[in-house]
């Protein structure tokens, strides 16, 4: 009986290492199947996230490009203080201002329902901040782009009615009312104005 | 695992004993195989997982030409406000320049401090170039005269916008364009000309055309009319729309200096705008308003991360065409 033990040993030894594959693969397949990480296909998946990222920086850099996000800036209603055409709140929350910027953002991402504050940060140490379109809070897996426009003291407001005032003319009390940024740049500069919007899936 | 072939108890084994090294070998092969296909998925997925963690966040990627984009578009802007404020001589405006260049250096190192990077910004003094900024009505500001200068003896120009409005156009074609619509030309004394023709075409549309050395011209592109219509011959542009060739026809071809004009501007209202660098000294002769400006200056960037280091020097000519 000697020879048949030790072929039964090594088909012992066979079915333990079949055993631990199937237990190996069966706990896998159960984690795969439960467990929500960052990598896994769902809203807040890295992917999507990079993706996201991507749409936003190229619709900043093609509005930039094109003069509509420096005219989207400056629809700005000195007298009333407002992006709005004096409307509350002051700044957008049911999508894009009416502009070309504005209908860009739109169809990138509020038709895909995708949600999108956008905000504006300027002042000497970019230390301000006015708020251009505000849909909520974003959720723990928003993304970011930012852009920054340089506007000229010159530049004229694009808001109805008071195409004809300039940054300069309300800097030096000229034309009434105010702009949200001060005049921190010098020379021909007026300020720098970083856009940052915030992208999230609903 | 169970015996499959059972062991007989009358002391032959030796037959049944082969059969069974046949059997172990075939479930050996297999559990190899099973083995190798788990480690080839295990490895894919994380792989992948690898590969997605880390898809598009490296640090520097693409942050040096950001830079340089900011600051290049930041120079721009300052010089054409610079020229734009009018600046009483050249030295008032390259001063201006050369201010703003130092307030953007500041600015760009407290911008980027916060992300770990070190900016750099300098004008060179020298390499400012003085040149005219030419503007005025298309009708050589009340002259009376049909047909104005606008540039003598210019060597480069940038940012050559006439505005037009649409209802004071002529309406005509391309055969009768030479004969009765407002145009551009561009002549370098050497039997070279380039005439840009703007008129009301079909359906009153903006149509804008090119002829060149006398020859007829040819109608490059049209748009629809609109309050002002901007002809945007350096920048290529009609309105809001591409004009390919516009630049490239009317003057790409031509030996420096040349002289531009507008003849029959009867035939069109409008504004024109345009800076020039003059081929001698530092101003042209126009019979528009030419002032003093600044055409074109050079900065030296760095900039400088942990892991990258880029130095470059940006002529910086906003609106300047590429031929």
């Amino acid at each position: 009986m000697t020879v048949p033990d030790d072929d039964r040993a090594q088909a012992h030894t066979l079915e333990a290492f079949a055993a631990a594959i199937l237990i190996v693969a069966g706990l896998t397949f159960a984690l795969q199947a439960t467990a929500v990480t960052p990598l896994s296909a769902s809203t807040s998946n890295q992917h999507l996230e990079n993706q996201q990222r991507a749409v936003a920086n190229d619709l900043l850099e093609t509005s930039a490009a094109n003069g509509d996000l420096e005219a989207a800036l400056l629809r700005w209603d000195p007298e009333d203080e407002t992006f709005t055409d004096s409307r509350s709140p002051s700044y957008f929350t049911g999508g894009g201002p009416p502009n070309g910027f504005g209908a860009a953002l739109n169809e990138s991402f509020g038709d895909r329902r995708i949600a999108f504050n956008v905000h504006i940060r300027h002042g000497p140490d970019n230390e301000a901040e006015t708020t251009l379109v505000s849909m909520g809070a974003p959720s723990d897996n928003a993304v970011t782009a930012t852009r920054t426009v340089v506007v000229t003291d010159d530049a004229n407001l694009t808001a109805p009615g008071h195409e004809n005032t300039t940054l300069r003319a309300l800097s030096d009390g000229t034309a009434d009312g105010e702009f949200y940024a001060t005049d921190a740049g010098t020379g021909a500069i007026y300020d720098r104005l970083e856009v940052r919007i915030v992208v999230w899936q609903l | 695992m169970a015996a499959v072939i059972p062991w007989s108890s009358d002391g032959d084994d030796s037959r049944f004993r082969d059969a069974n090294r046949g059997q172990l070998l075939l479930i050996s092969g297999l559990v190899v195989a099973v083995s190798l296909v788990a480690l080839v998925v295990l490895l894919n997925a994380s792989i992948y997982s690898e590969n997605v963690a880390t898809r598009g966040i490296e640090a520097a990627d693409g942050e040096a030409l950001e830079v340089r984009a900011a600051a290049v578009e930041e120079t721009g802007k300052l010089i054409d406000g610079t020229n734009r404020n009018r600046p009483a001589n050249h030295s008032e405006a390259a001063a201006a320049v050369e201010e703003g260049v130092a307030d953007l250096d500041e600015y760009l190192a407290r911008a980027y401090a916060d992300r770990g990077g070190v900016t750099h910004v300098a004008g060179d003094p020298s390499s400012i170039r003085a040149g005219s900024y030419v503007t005025g009505n298309l009708t050589a500001n009340g002259t009376g005269d049909a047909n104005a200068t606008v540039a003598d003896g210019v060597a480069q120009t940038r940012g050559f916008v006439v505005e037009v409005d649409p209802d004071t156009l002529a309406s005509t074609d391309a055969g009768d364009a030479a004969a009765n619509a407002f145009f551009v030309e561009f002549d370098d004394g050497v039997n070279e000309t380039r005439k840009v023709y703007v008129y009301n075409g079909t359906d009153d549309n903006v149509t804008v055309a090119v002829g060149e050395n006398g020859s007829d011209p040819t109608v490059v592109c049209s748009t629809p009319a609109a309050d002002r219509v901007a002809v945007d011959l350096t920048g290529g542009t009609l309105g809001d729309e591409r004009c390919p060739g516009l630049w490239a026809t009317s003057a790409g071809a031509l030996g420096t200096p040349y002289d531009v004009s507008m003849e029959r501007t009867g035939a069109a209202d409008g504004e024109v705008t345009l800076t020039v660098l003059p081929d001698s000294g530092d101003a042209v002769g126009s019979d528009h308003t030419a002032a003093p400006a600044v055409y074109d200056a050079e900065i030296d960037l760095r900039y400088r991360t942990a892991e990258l280091r880029f130095e470059t020097t940006v002529r910086v000519a906003p609106g300047e065409p590429d031929a």
